[in-house]
């Protein structure tokens, strides 16, 4: 198995959960996931991190390729659940402070709430 | 003592997890840590990844070859090719905090290559292209 990406609808916020790894040959899928979930106008999104063993940088273009669209539709992309090397890889590139990250799934979720965009 | 490893593939994504558990298991080797051995196994699937793309434009018959040579003071990692070359002066790192405003997507492997190795710089002897990645043992980087 290389990527499975499940997504769970919670209190209107699309939670995305790859499980497997991120890298050039996998990309097309997660990216294929966001621009399907744009293209259905969600634009209230949680990545879980929990079963992401490892990302590369084309997993972060991927990111990058809707983030805009996203905010400009006052929505957001929240993290969480990261592994150490995986927050490892937003942290070399000062992704950590483009994007809100927590430790869990829940207030990931309940942070859309109060909506506070970086 | 200079020490040699090599491994060869096709120009296949499908090969870049092959290339990071192979570089994550001879960075262990060579006394990194798991999280340096993790960092300097990402920065190798940038550089493979880069030359399928660009020096082979996904031409799956051409090879890859990752070249490792493991010396007192350093590791240093060859990517190495027959396709189209690329020197140092075509690399241009992006301006990062422009990239962020603009939310610009590509040209984030080269800024994790460099900020994760040591050096990185790209050559050619006769047909052979190489990207070469070095990583210095010491201290800072020891599991």
């Amino acid at each position: 198995m290389e990527l499975t990406i499940k997504i769970e609808n919670k209190e209107g916020v699309a939670v995305i959960c790859p499980d497997g790894f991120i890298n050039a040959h996998t990309v097309n899928r997660f990216e294929e996931t966001l621009q399907n979930l744009v293209k259905e106008k969600q634009y209230r999104l949680v990545l879980n991190g929990q079963g992401l063993e490892y990302i590369s940088s084309a997993g972060l273009g991927a990111l990058m390729g809707v983030i805009e669209e996203i905010r400009d539709n006052d929505g957001d992309i929240h993290l969480c659940n990261l592994s150490e090397s995986v927050f490892n890889v937003f942290d070399i590139l000062g992704f950590t402070e483009l994007y809100e990250i927590f430790e869990e799934e829940a207030p990931a979720i309940s942070a859309f709430g109060g909506h506070n965009r970086k | 003592m200079k020490q040699f490893f090599n491994v060869e593939f096709a120009a296949d994504t499908i090969f870049l997890k092959l290339a990071t558990d192979v570089t994550v298991s001879i960075c262990q080797l060579a006394g990194f840590s798991n999280s340096t051995a993790k960092d300097i196994s990402l920065a190798v699937d940038e550089a493979v990844t880069n030359t399928i793309k660009h020096a082979y434009h996904f031409d799956r018959r051409r090879r890859v070859t990752l070249q490792f040579t493991i010396t007192d003071t350093e590791l240093t990692i060859d990517v190495r090719h027959n396709g189209i070359p690329i020197s140092d002066t075509e690399i241009h790192l992006p301006d990062m905090e422009e990239y962020m405003k603009r939310y610009r997507k590509g040209g984030l492997g080269i800024v994790l290559m460099t900020r994760i190795m040591d050096s990185v710089a790209y050559g050619s002897v006769a047909d052979i292209h190489y990207c070469r990645l070095v990583m210095k043992r010491g201290q800072s980087h020891a599991g």
